[in-house]
């Protein structure tokens, strides 16, 4: 009983909530996308799992190119960045290439039809990412299918080590994930509530035939907004090579698609400072469960079970989500 | 089309007499082989189980896997004897013991349960919350399984029970073995003394052998068809049924549904659970046959419910027989990539060539090995997506539009038109 209240002790909560803060940051990341195109398109897009999956592997790429293994102090960041900015943009080419080439054609089909459309994107994109990486690889191994735990010790040292923070011990990705989860934050929203561009994307979630007949080229904004959800896609596909609880294969997207939808779902379809909340509740749910599971019960699904019972009680207290306005999509 | 089904191990035998080996024709290249129709049925049910919920009343069950998976555990868990174990209230009284009728109508009333209450949260929020949540349970339903069973998975050996039909308590009539040893029909209990009837009619009886053996793999095809083709008929007449009615009506206009007075929150519920239930039925076929899944193979969205999804929009979603189709061209595609397109190649070419010609710094073996092998997902996801856009009512569906009404029906006319002209050339 002393050892589960030392457990317990405010050094592990706090702890735990910084943790919670850092994967709030990362949910935030991996939904903000998802969150944005429903939100202006009202479609769900599946294929954002096949993104996450490609962002990890381009941000392997990107590490093994630009950064060396442990790099230290300021040094390490630098190439990092580079990463960051070589993902985004490239996710955001292959996402605005998606939706000219395949998501335009079904704007007046029923949203069922979009969803099984970017399902079979994902599909296919991601069998194209099994291909590509057993063609570097070398063939035969199938390296897809294994976990790869080398690109993760590539970037910063500080990563996946713990860094002293006012006699707290926290690892660095974490610090790192707060981070980019804030400026993600910071920067959507000035982009959505300061630019022109945000207030046309404002004006076509509105109603985007009366933007349209204001002259406004609704559809290159939808391209727009595509690329840029797959650019976040891609980032926090990035911060998952050194996320503990996912191993890098090719299923990596499939996985981490699944607690983005929960935050887009409990946030409320398509409100974007409704699944930053969501992110933040989500955050702190899952690294709670990650304390009880390693310390009370030995169950390790436990962090995804807690994640689960949020949703289920969020649909029953309140189906549209905390702060979803009203049914959207149809069916 | 029932018939065809029921012979084709015959034809398959006669088309192929060597039995996996020899050369390699076109035809083995094309014919599916006998274990993999198996898996084409098993695999056609769940398409068609959630072909039932998605194509009718327009409620796309993105997890739908998790039926799937509810009817391999069970089967699994029965066999292992891990109910009694844990302890687990209801589902202790299922042990290795247990028949397997039994454990599968456990399976599918433990399925419609599961079914029933996440219809009861997510059907009162539109098809995209649904999709959604179905899809969220599947996967939490797999982390649990991997926490019980780990990632590799559940294998169960030992001696299978045989296939009894018949009331708990009172005994039951061994009908269908069901993936035992070699099989001699005419000492199948009913089937045997049928058998011994028709032989000893006047006309026919000489015809029939007098002794009928079958290999494992074909009494379980001819046991799997069979439940098979009863649950597909099941669903038809429902579907053609006043409650068949409810739910297309859902699907057209679920606001008018609602306002002529039809209740489509219990319809919704009741038909998802109809789905369930079949879905589970399939879940537990296959893991009565393989004896061993992993929870990725059972519960997996994307391994399990994705290709299911393909096959029912390329089959025709909507349309109950189309699943089918497109389940046999999904998993035929699979087997032909995975494991007949090599030796085809080798015999067409010559295995040296295969392995001297130089593509790309690697030999054409290596090509088949990572563009081929294992990636058939991805040319049907291909095929998947032109369909989407162009064919958005797949084969059958099309079909259907062109000829203007079913197929068989449409058959018939023509039949019926042709004994017509028939008889006004003949002048009668």
């Amino acid at each position: 009983m002393t050892g589960l209240l030392l457990q317990f002790g405010p050094t592990a909560l706090l702890e735990t909530l910084i943790q919670g803060l850092g994967q709030a940051g990362l949910y935030v990341i991996l939904a903000s996308g998802l969150t944005l195109i429903f939100g202006l398109m009202g479609v769900l897009n599946f294929a954002h799992g096949a993104f996450i999956t490609i962002g990890t592997y381009l941000g392997a790429m990107g590490l093994f190119l630009l950064s060396s293994p442990n790099a230290a102090g300021v040094g390490g960041f630098l190439p990092l960045l580079g990463v960051f900015v070589l993902v985004f943009v490239g996710l955001m080419a292959l996402g605005s290439l998606v939706e000219f080439g395949l998501v335009r054609r079904l704007y007046g089909r029923p949203p069922i039809d979009q969803i099984l459309l970017t399902f079979g994107v994902a599909t296919v994109l991601q069998q194209l990412a099994e291909i590509f990486v057993n063609l570097f690889t070398g063939g035969t191994s199938n390296q897809a299918q294994t976990p790869w735990p080398e690109p993760a010790t590539y970037g910063p040292a500080v990563f996946g080590e713990n860094v002293t923070v006012a006699g707290l011990a926290i690892d660095g990705v974490v610090l790192m994930e707060i981070l980019v989860g804030a400026v993600v934050v910071a920067g959507v929203y000035l982009f959505l509530t300061r630019t022109r561009y945000g207030l046309y994307i404002r004006a076509g979630s509105e109603d985007d035939e009366m933007a349209e007949a204001l002259g406004i080229d609704i559809r290159r904004v939808f391209t727009v907004v595509f690329g840029i959800g797959s650019g976040l896609a891609g980032v926090a596909g990035t911060f998952l090579i050194w996320q503990s609880t996912y191993d890098v294969t090719v299923a990596i997207g499939a996985q981490a698609l699944l607690p983005a939808f929960i935050v887009v779902v409990v946030g409320g379809l398509g409100t974007f400072t409704g699944t930053v909340v969501a992110a933040a509740v989500a955050g702190f749910f899952f690294e709670f469960g990650v304390l009880l599971s390693t310390n009370v019960f030995d169950f390790v699904s436990l962090p995804q079970m807690l994640l689960f019972i949020l949703l289920v009680v969020t649909l029953i207290v309140r189906p549209t989500g905390i702060l979803g306005e009203e049914e959207v999509g149809g069916h | 089309m029932v018939l065809l089904l029921f012979i084709y191990p015959g034809v398959y035998s006669i088309v192929q007499p060597s039995g996996g080996g020899g050369t390699v024709g076109v035809l083995r290249l094309l014919l599916p082989q006998e274990s993999l129709m198996f898996e084409v049925l098993i695999l056609a049910l769940f398409a068609v189980s959630f072909d039932f919920i998605s194509g009718y009343t327009g409620y796309l069950s993105f997890g739908h896997s998790l039926f799937f998976g509810t009817g391999v555990m069970m089967v699994l868990g029965a066999r292992a004897d891990a109910f009694a174990g844990a302890g687990i209230p209801v589902l202790s009284a299922f042990g290795p013991q247990t028949p397997l009728l039994q454990v599968m109508l456990g399976a599918m009333v433990l399925a419609m349960l599961l079914a029933v209450l996440i219809g009861g949260v997510s059907f009162r929020l539109t098809g995209v919350y649904f999709a959604m949540i179905t899809l969220g349970v599947a996967e939490l339903a797999r982390f649990i399984v991997v926490g019980y069973i780990g990632e590799t998975g559940l294998q169960v050996t030992g001696s299978d029970l045989d296939w009894v039909i018949g009331l708990p308590g009172i005994g039951g009539v061994n009908l269908i073995p069901f993936r035992g040893s070699q099989v001699v029909l005419t000492d199948v209990p009913i089937l045997g003394s049928l058998i011994g009837l028709i032989s000893s009619l006047p006309v026919v009886g000489p015809y029939v052998p007098a002794e009928i053996q079958l290999i494992p793999l074909t009494s379980s095809y001819l046991v799997v068809g069979l439940v098979v083709v009863l649950s597909y008929f099941v669903m038809q007449r429902i579907l053609n049924s006043p409650f068949g009615r409810v739910m297309l009506a859902i699907r057209e206009n679920e606001e008018r549904a609602s306002a002529i007075g039809i209740n489509t929150y219990y319809y919704k519920n009741a038909a998802f659970a109809i789905s369930a239930a079949f879905g589970a039925l399939a879940g537990a076929l296959q893991a009565a046959w393989a004896h061993q899944a992993n929870a990725a193979g059972a519960f997996g969205v994307l391994e399990r419910a994705g290709p299911a999804l393909i096959a029912t929009i390329i089959g025709g979603i909507g349309t109950l027989a189309g699943p089918f189709y497109g389940t046999l061209f999904d998993e035929n595609l699979v087997e032909v990539f995975d494991r007949d397109i090599k030796p085809f190649l080798g015999d067409l070419l010559g295995a040296e060539t295969l392995q001297s010609t130089a593509v790309l710094g690697t030999n054409l073996n290596g090509v088949i090995d990572i563009w081929l092998t294992g990636q058939a997902q991805m040319y049907t996801g291909t095929v998947f997506i032109v369909f989407i856009l162009f064919v958005p009512g797949g084969l059958l569906g099309t079909l259907r539009l062109y000829a203007g009404g079913k197929l068989s029906h449409r058959f018939g006319d023509f039949l019926a038109g042709l004994v017509g002209r028939g008889r006004g050339v003949l002048g009668r």
